[in-house]
């Protein structure tokens, strides 16, 4: 059973109205159960494989939940990759846009949209409401171009990227987050570049004489993008003002997040090959990168990773975000406890070794209070098979259960997704069916996504936020929600970027465990710095909360 | 490959006694390559005189053209207790001493020669063969550059010499001498001084130049253009070579471990490990074959294969460093949790048995810094620091022990010194495929 919607203003509960949602379906003793097909999701990612082996083919697609049509339900948004020079495709490659009708039932009204194509090889997507105006807008990023898609509020986009300026001409762009680094109340657009790229002068490579990817070494890195964003529909690019400029490297995962607790959002930024970037707002428009501070630019060798993706949550109750890196096969995917203070700690997920890690996401699968951990999977290299017993082209996703105290074991009974190996790169998580968990959905190279319906989170107690700015960003995007419960103090943020290619649902939910409480208190760090503290709130349920003016 | 000189079959008396009548038979006989008649004649010519060192070291030299050194060695030995101040008879046992590899006594022998008579020359030039066996290159090269023309007229002396000046640095003189012997008889025991000099170069020349190679010379020419392919950097084409050379010697240990070697270096663990195995049936006590199949079972994904074949070198080789410092550092790096504490005690061992392991103190500072042990992290990466300074890793690693120690200072010297050394390593970039976690 799902509740939606209590409406507060300024800590005063103006209305509720709840909105009851039972799925039809019944619920399975896994945690998760892949609920693709039935919830009448076909649409296919296209790579565009070739004999070539660019490399772009190799990385798949983005995804994006968002509730686009206002309904008070997430929508789906996926993200295709597109032609080769030598792999074309019967039809014309297309993007996908996947209306909820409730119910775990989705309709494709992908045609008429404006979204179908990009003209572009599309790669990943940020989900964020630029012009305040409460409909989340698109951000696709690809190559050699990027696009921003304003949501029309009826079903419709309308690509505003010249007008904005955000083309990000020339580059391959890769992940993608939406960060007001100013607080003007604007959502302003970073954007992780990956590598210099060409169709026409591609590295070739070979492995036991079959064509396969070059590694990521063979591609010179790039800088990333920042646009500041003009307020007027128009984006300036402040990336050499904010001293981002002479950070090449190949950029694939970000996170916008307040790392240091000043108030101000941050920047985690995964690197391929390259070292990753800790981007700290210095809150006179630049960064300071502060990876190297915090041992997480590189391994205990000095070499920096194949970082992927990225997500940032609070592990072990400490009130501060920790962090998750995916790497390749024989890294390990990393794990930072961010005590407050550099050098951060580092516990490698040592079971994930086998792996290539591409989205990740913290989730409390289990509304138990501590974050666990999703991660997808899936290499590069077709044959990889025929040289290693443990590691796999198709790889099975990864569902880490948190002991509350940062400790990560795999998740009894899982689900049968998570006994299957697929070849995955983006992950989005968010609640489809308003029931209190998380579900998550991930994406396929030149396959079908994998939507993933939580069936045990709603068990336990839950409460659930969903923001407003008014003086913020409306989407609240760099704001803290904290509740205390059974002597337990739980943070979460409202991040943009994080995982791999991809955008999350914004709400965030606060797993209770077993005990319900009469009521919740919850202080809210708004993303311009100030707090709010809501009491009273009814666990069971999302809390509408917009940010006092 | 050496061959007996008949030195002694000049010897051969022609008098018209019963002895000296065999003996007399004997030599007609050796002239006509009739050896085993020729050795029945001496042995009875010895019955009836059996303390005639002629012919003593006469039946000594027919032996030993039939290969049979050990019983020659008996004969010519008794023939120098027997006259002592014949050069030729001590010249004859030194021969067969060289070709038998008593090398010490037959330098013993041929330094009384040479007091007696520095001008010697059969002396100086077995001199410079025994001396180069016994790696004595540089009396090598002094002696045999001392006979003129020794190269043209005797072409062992040319491998000798060869060989020689690759082990004093002067590899052009090897080359240039080798060279000429392309197409000859001794090409092929010249490939294997240039092979082992390294020089595969050369030594493809001369296995290629060979008309009718055998197997034995087909599967060193395919050992030898495995290596060159490696020194080159291709390594697919070095392992085809070797694979190639395989077909002809399914047996030979070097080519076995040079496929295996390369199929670890190309990470196709699932091939290297049965290559591995088969190294290691041929050479059963070789600690390289049993750390090389240990190490690929584990990349390769197959843990408890790989625990159960360290586990065994561990108890075969009880004092070899290196295997387990490799065991250590993969249980460190690449293990569970539980894995540290006996990753740790290895790496301790192998620190106790060899202190001039780098790659060991390096990792068992870095375990320590992790457990928080700062200062037995900082006796172990500054031992690693001393031994390999150029390392960028051992700096990074001191770096972020001494920021943890509040060195700051200490700190970013070490952090300026990797960031120097690695970027001389991002320069050679790696364009390869993507097989495996990156920095490897």
């Amino acid at each position: 059973m799902g509740a939606y919607g209590a409406v507060i203003v300024g800590g005063v509960m103006t209305a509720a109205v709840v909105v009851l949602l039972s799925s039809a379906a019944p619920r399975s003793d896994a945690v998760f159960s892949d609920i693709t097909a039935e919830a009448g999701i076909t649409w296919k990612h296209f790579s565009g494989e070739s004999p070539d082996r660019f490399l772009p083919e190799a990385m798949g697609g983005g995804v994006a939940l968002a509730d686009f049509d206002g309904d008070g339900l997430a929508d789906i948004f996926l993200v295709t990759g597109g032609e080769t020079p030598r792999g074309r495709a019967a039809a014309p490659p297309q993007n996908a846009l996947y209306r909820n009708l409730g119910g775990g039932r989705f309709r494709d009204i992908t045609a008429g949209s404006g979204l179908a194509r990009v003209g572009f090889y599309g790669m990943g997507v940020a989900a964020g409401d630029y012009d305040n105006d409460g409909r989340p807008d698109l951000f696709i990023t690809g190559y050699p171009t990027s696009a921003l898609f304003h949501n029309n509020g009826d079903g419709t986009f309308t690509d505003v990227t010249a007008k904005a300026g955000v083309a990000n001409t020339g580059r391959w762009g890769a992940s993608a987050a939406w960060i007001d680094y100013d607080r003007d109340g604007r959502l302003d657009l970073f954007i992780c570049n990956y590598a210099k790229f060409s169709f026409e002068h591609g590295p070739h490579c070979t492995y036991q004489g079959e064509p396969t990817y070059c590694a990521q070494t063979a591609y010179e890195g790039d800088a990333p993008a920042l646009y500041h964003n003009n307020g007027d529909g128009t984006f300036t690019d402040a990336t050499q003002r904010a001293g981002l400029a002479q950070l090449a490297g190949r950029a694939l995962g970000v996170v916008s997040i307040d790392v240091d607790g000043d108030g101000w959002p941050d920047l985690v930024v995964a690197r391929d090959a390259s070292p990753n970037l800790l981007l700290l707002n210095r809150r006179d428009g630049t960064f300071r990168d502060a990876a190297a501070d915090a041992e997480i630019a590189f391994n205990m060798d000095g070499n920096a990773r194949a970082g992927m993706g990225v997500d940032a949550a609070d592990l072990d109750g400490d009130g501060w975000p920790d962090l998750i890196l995916t790497n390749f096969n024989d890294e390990g995917h990393a794990l930072y406890l961010n005590n407050g203070r550099f050098p951060f700690t580092e516990r490698t997920l040592a079971l994930t070794r086998p792996y290539v890690g591409w989205g990740a996401s913290f989730l409390d699968y289990d509304n138990d209070g501590a974050q666990d951990l999703l991660i997808v999977n899936g290499h590069l290299n077709r044959v990889i098979e025929r040289t290693r017993r443990d590691v796999f082209y198709r790889e099975p996703p990864l569902l880490l259960a948190n002991d509350g105290r940062g400790s990560f074991a795999e998740a009894r009974a899982a689900g049968p997704a998570f006994a299957r190996g697929y070849v995955a790169r983006g992950l989005a998580v968010g609640d489809i069916d308003n029931d209190g968990d998380a579900d998550a959905i991930f994406t396929r190279l030149n396959d079908s996504p994998v939507l993933l319906r939580n069936n045990v989170g709603q068990n336990a107690v839950w409460i659930g936020f969903e923001l407003e700015g008014t003086v913020s960003n409306r989407d609240a995007i760099g704001a803290r929600v904290t509740v205390e419960h059974d002597g337990r103090r739980m943070s979460r943020w409202i991040t943009s970027g994080s995982s791999y290619l991809s955008s999350h649902d914004k709400r965030v939910i606060f797993g209770l465990g077993g005990s319900r409480p009469a009521s919740v208190t919850a202080e809210i760090r708004w993303p311009n710095g100030r707090t709010q503290t809501v009491s009273g709130l009814a666990p069971g349920r999302y809390h509408r909360i917009v940010e006092p003016r | 490959m050496r061959k007996w000189l008949p030195f002694v079959v000049a010897l051969l008396p022609l008098a018209a006694q019963t002895a000296d009548e065999h003996a007399n038979r004997a030599a007609e006989f050796v002239q006509s390559r009739d050896l085993k008649s020729a050795e029945a004649e001496l042995r009875r010519a010895i019955e009836m005189r059996p303390s005639d060192p002629t012919l003593l070291t006469s039946l000594g030299g027919v032996l030993g053209m039939e290969g049979d050194l050990h019983g020659a060695n008996g004969y010519l030995r008794r023939a120098v207790q027997l006259d002592g101040e014949n050069p030729l008879l001590r010249r004859n046992l030194a021969a067969n001493q060289w070709q038998l590899g008593q090398l010490h006594e037959a330098a013993t022998n041929l330094d009384l020669l040479l007091k007696s008579n520095p001008r010697d020359g059969a002396a100086i030039f077995l001199r410079g063969m025994v001396a180069d066996g016994l790696h004595d290159y540089t009396r090598c090269i002094e002696l045999l550059e001392s006979l003129p023309e020794v190269t043209t007229r005797k072409p062992e002396a040319a491998v000798a010499l060869a060989d020689s000046y690759y082990h004093t640095n002067e590899p052009e003189k090897a080359r240039a001498i080798l060279q000429p012997l392309a197409g000859s008889r001794l090409a092929y025991e010249a490939s294997g001084v240039a092979i082992a000099a390294h020089d595969y170069e050369t030594a493809v020349a001369l296995l290629s130049s060979l008309r009718t190679p055998d197997a034995a010379a087909r599967s060193r020419l395919a050992l030898a253009q495995s290596r060159l392919e490696i020194e080159r950097g291709n390594l697919p084409q070095a392992l085809a070579m070797a694979s190639a050379g395989l077909r002809d010697a399914p047996d030979s240990a070097e080519l076995v471990m040079t496929k295996a070697s390369l199929e670890s270096t190309l990470h196709y663990y699932t091939d290297a490990v049965p290559s591995w195995k088969r190294a290691l049936a041929l050479r059963p006590h070789s600690e390289e074959a049993r750390r090389g199949l240990a190490t690929a079972e584990w990349e390769g994904g197959m843990k408890p294969a790989a625990i159960a074949d360290f586990e065994e070198g561990l108890k075969e080789f009880p004092h070899d460093a290196a295997l387990r410092a490799d065991y250590g550092t993969l249980l460190l790096d690449r293990g569970l949790g539980d894995d540290t504490a006996r990753g740790t005690e290895l790496l301790r061992r192998a620190i106790a048995l060899d202190d001039s392991l780098a790659e060991a103190h390096y990792r068992l500072g870095n375990a320590l810094l992790e457990a928080g042990d700062l200062a037995g992290a900082q006796k172990e990466l500054e031992a690693a620091g001393s031994l390999d300074s150029q390392s960028a890793r051992v700096h990074f690693a001191l770096s972020r022990l001494y920021r943890r120690m509040g060195r700051t200072g200490d700190a970013d010297r070490e952090r300026g010194e990797w960031q120097r050394l690695k970027a001389g390593e991002a320069r050679v970039a790696s364009t390869g495929p993507a097989l495996g976690a990156v920095d490897r």
